[in-house]
């Protein structure tokens, strides 16, 4: 992920060069030049940029006295929220904002390590489109005359195939069994024509014996 | 611990692509989701509508430079074309003239499709790029890349980010003192 240097709450900045832009010189509908680069830009400034978060995780959090709810993990401080998934109290110092949740720690580092979290998982592979992909790719054009591995790679296509049938798709376009369907489909002609060449070339030199 | 629900998405028009995919942006309840595919692998990028302060289009020039890019290609495809078909007329009574049909079909070939690629290139209109500023810095976006969905996915995006973080102040309001760096 590309990042630019972090920004000072309430100053506007180039996107292309850094240059310190007016406080208003954004403007939704129409473009305006940036002063040094020159770069023609329009857009909006929202609410967050003229209030910085008040989120901000602190070192310390507030000790709790006597009488009051305290931090699962931390007993001498004071709870401010529960964990959304286990329920824990959580101090400011465990809360784990993601997305709209508020999570702790042990949730957190479970949730990063099975993809439960559909909030942080960075990216999927599409078994399905894998399987779709190498089953109809062999079939094309040039690659039918490599047919001896046809059976290797309509092998393969089943297999992937089936693997990603149980496993979770794109996160916005769902599983797209269709994808897993036709390399299932693709897979098993490739094995069908490389069967099919092999026969072929058996019964052909049988009879020129 | 039990799995968090899957977010309903929402397709925001236009498309991009880049040395990452193809890319598109995804309207959930609460952030905004870029995907980048390169069909196998989709990777995300999350902007959560609370921490989003600025949405930025860019002009860019790669609609000139791929203009350049197809009317030069084109140009000299189609030249030679013109040349070789030319050069079969003129000696149509020789044998070998035929045979120059073949690179005249396989350049014209490339004329033709940098000509259409340069006619889709121009009919797309300004290309541009859109840009999301949050407490951690300026995130360039790979999509929509072109000005006319991207003032169309603006319009959406700020919506949806006014409609969570609440109006902006009115002008007359001073902007922050440049004090507080955010970190998340």
């Amino acid at each position: 992920m590309s990042t630019a240097a972090p920004v000072e709450s309430g100053l506007l900045t180039c996107p292309a060069c850094g240059t310190a832009l007016g406080p208003y010189g954004l403007d939704a509908a129409n473009e305006a030049a940036c002063p040094k680069c020159h770069v023609r830009l329009r857009g909006q400034l929202f609410r967050a940029w003229w209030t910085p978060p008040a989120s901000v995780p602190t070192e310390k959090s507030a000790p709790a006295m006597e009488g009051e709810a305290v931090c699962f993990f931390h007993p001498t401080n004071r709870a401010a929220l529960p964990c959304d998934s286990c329920g824990r109290f959580l101090c400011t110092v465990c809360d784990m904002p993601v997305g709209s949740r508020h999570l702790c720690p042990v949730c957190l580092s479970k949730g990063m390590g099975k993809e439960k979290l559909i909030e942080i998982i960075p990216r999927r592979f599409l078994w399905g489109r894998a399987a779709f992909l190498i089953g109809l790719v062999p079939l094309c054009g040039f690659f039918i005359f490599l047919w001896p591995i046809l059976f290797a790679s309509g092998g393969v296509t089943v297999i992937l195939a089936l693997i990603g049938w149980g496993r979770p798709g794109s996160l916005v376009r769902g599983k797209q069994r269709w994808a897993s369907i036709f390399g299932i489909l693709f897979g098993l002609l490739q094995i069908g024509i490389s069967v099919g060449f092999f026969y072929f070339i058996a019964y052909v030199s049988s009879h020129n014996k | 611990m039990s799995a968090s629900p899957t977010p309903s998405y929402r397709k925001v028009r236009g498309g991009g692509y880049t040395w990452k995919g193809h890319g598109r942006l995804w309207l959930a309840e609460d952030h905004l989701l870029e995907v980048n595919s390169t069909f196998v692998i989709e990777s995300y990028r999350r902007f959560f509508f609370q921490e989003v302060r600025a949405f930025v289009i860019q002009r860019t020039s790669v609609r000139r430079i791929w203009g350049w890019v197809f009317g030069v290609v084109g140009g000299i495809a189609g030249f030679i074309t013109g040349g070789i078909l030319w050069g079969a007329a003129v000696n149509r009574h020789e044998d070998w003239h035929a045979a120059l049909y073949v690179p005249a079909g396989f350049f014209g070939l490339v004329a033709l499709v940098c000509l259409v690629m340069w006619i889709i290139n121009l009919t797309l209109g300004p290309s541009c790029s859109c840009q999301v500023l949050t407490p951690t810095g300026w995130y360039a976006l790979s999509a929509p890349r072109r000005l006319g969905p991207a003032g169309q996915a603006q319009a959406v995006i700020a919506g949806v980010i006014q409609a969570v973080q609440g109006p902006p102040p009115s002008p007359s309001t001073p902007p922050p003192p440049p004090s507080a760096v955010a970190t998340t």
